[in-house]
């Protein structure tokens, strides 16, 4: 999913220019090379929830255009929109307080594994969803987009040394995971 | 610093693998979004204006009653109506699933009631102190509720369903469609700026990605209901149209045929041109003609204050029949605090 054109330097700057112009041209580039990314994030942060996450990317992306015009023109395109991405997921989260399920709810039906099954390695998936959310989110900003130690710590605000910590606290946890629990690196 | 894991591989290939779904609805919502933001009168000159009508409201002491009527409380309480589920309760944030036998009737705070069916998935969500909200993701809801229009909102994945003082049954079907019956009051139906209201009586769907259709009474049949849905998207034909005008205009009864089939016509009168719309709008006239305000040029150039005094004519919604300064600026009031 990584982009295989990825812009140059000169051609982020336009387009973020263009976001900043309110250029409907240049926010349509944006949503189009990014809406695939960010929906897997949100999706993977919420846990499979793809009502909330179809909602969650659409906020993200009203988000970033609207406050284009405070971003500076040096900085990465894709800062900006992780850090919108991860600041959306985690309200998301914090609004949420449960569902509440009625009666005997088929699988097929269950809100949190609606989309996991079709998914290539649903065992894999379900172990990171089960991760915390602080570990969910920087191995879902590593692994859907490669972004490096210093653009995720960029996206969610801390140092890129938390970054490396958190990365290796949830290999290792998803490492176990994938045979049996590993405390203190999953939330219910 | 960079550390490699075994799992790189297959984190990259599991998490990689989903798209984001009708991503041109996704877009055109986006901008939906974003153009209402820009057109909307700027806040600070709103709360203004509003906070000086909330003073006049309170001063006759009224409002405080209404606020603490109408306010929307944390908690809302649900009782299974089929099956059981015990003593449980909605918050903001919420989601409730509901299996195949169980019905759940939720009291949407203290503005009237929402019976949810077997199959359904609703999401509660967070709104201004009066907005009750829901989001419909799947199944149906029967509302009912007896409150000043505009404080219960349910979301579809193809609309927005705004009460306006009323009972209906909205139902979202696998596809995303909606499906809407009114069975007393009014409900708008919205999508991206397009609009359909919806009375007593009639039925609407609205298709994902398209608009919301023309109010029908469900009892209609197929032929002219296809020949309905035709002209809405803009394929009717001449004989499309002259079927439909036939159907509608021989309802016997002169209270359905005024209050109905009227405003069907008003709905397709928006939605054709040219001659079409000529035709519609002699049809509605002989049907129940227009107030003196209201002129055949007007309507033909779709001229809104005549298109609306027209449909208070045709079918007046509650409060409208009296139009006394007071009701007027509370109506005006109400609407522009929850907008």
């Amino acid at each position: 999913m990584r982009d295989p054109h990825p812009l140059s330097r000169a051609e982020e700057a336009a387009l973020i220019a263009g976001c900043q112009n309110g250029e409907p041209a240049a926010q349509r580039i944006c949503f189009d090379r990014f809406r695939d990314r960010v929906h897997a994030v949100a999706l993977h942060f919420l846990r499979g929830d793809d009502a909330a996450a179809q909602d969650a990317t659409q906020e993200v992306f009203v988000r970033f255009f609207r406050r284009a015009s405070a971003f500076r023109s040096d900085a990465r395109l894709s800062t900006y929109l992780y850090r919108a991405t991860a600041n959306v997921c985690i309200d998301e989260l914090r609004r949420r307080r449960r569902f509440v399920l009625v009666g005997d709810i088929p699988e097929t039906l269950h809100p949190r594994t609606s989309t996991v099954e079709s998914l290539s390695d649903p065992r894999l998936v379900h172990a990171v969803q089960r991760l915390s959310p602080k570990l969910r989110l920087v191995v879902l900003l590593r692994y859907v987009d490669d972004l490096s130690y210093d653009e995720i710590a960029a996206a969610v605000g801390v140092s890129a040394g938390t970054v490396a910590s958190r990365l290796s606290r949830a290999h290792a946890a998803l490492a176990t995971a994938l045979g049996s629990r590993s405390p203190g690196a999953f939330d219910d | 610093m960079t550390e490699h894991s075994p799992l790189e591989p297959a984190l990259r290939d599991a998490l990689r693998s989903s798209t984001l779904p009708d991503p041109e609805r996704q877009w055109h919502r986006i901008r939906g979004r974003l153009d209402a933001r820009e057109s909307a009168p700027t806040r600070p000159l709103r709360i203004a204006f509003a906070a000086a009508a909330i003073v006049a409201a309170v001063a006759i002491g009224a409002a405080a009653g209404v606020a603490g009527q109408f306010a929307a409380p944390a908690t809302w309480p649900m009782a299974a109506l089929q099956g059981s589920i015990g003593p449980r309760t909605l918050r903001a944030g919420d989601a409730l699933v509901t299996d195949e036998v169980t019905t759940v009737q939720l009291d949407v705070g203290r503005i009237g009631t929402a019976t949810i069916a077997p199959g359904s998935r609703v999401r509660r969500t967070a709104g201004r102190w009066s907005a009750h909200r829901l989001v419909l993701d799947r199944g149906t809801i029967d509302a009912v509720i007896t409150a000043p229009p505009r404080l219960f909102f349910v979301q579809t994945p193809s609309a927005l369903a705004t009460d306006l003082g009323c009972a209906y049954r909205l139902t979202v079907t696998d596809d995303g469609a909606s499906e809407l019956y009114v069975s007393a009051g009014w409900v708008e139906l919205e999508h991206e700026g397009e609009r359909s209201i919806v009375p007593a009586g009639l039925a609407a769907e609205v298709r994902p990605g398209g608009r919301p259709g023309i109010p029908v009474v469900p009892s209609i049949d197929d032929t002219t209901r296809l020949a309905l849905r035709r002209l809405d998207t803009g394929n009717g034909s001449d004989a499309d149209l002259a079927r439909v005008l036939t159907t509608l205009t021989s309802v016997v009864d002169p209270m359905a045929r005024q209050q109905q089939s009227g405003i069907t016509l008003w709905h397709l009168l928006q939605r054709v041109d040219g001659a079409q719309r000529a035709q519609v709008v002699r049809a509605l006239t002989a049907l129940a003609p227009p107030p003196a305000d209201v002129t055949t040029e007007g309507i033909i150039a779709l001229d809104r204050p005549m298109l609306d005094r027209w449909r208070r004519a045709l079918n007046p919604m509650w409060g409208e029949a009296s139009d006394t300064v007071w009701s007027t600026l509370t109506r005006r009031v109400w609407y522009w605090l929850n907008d």
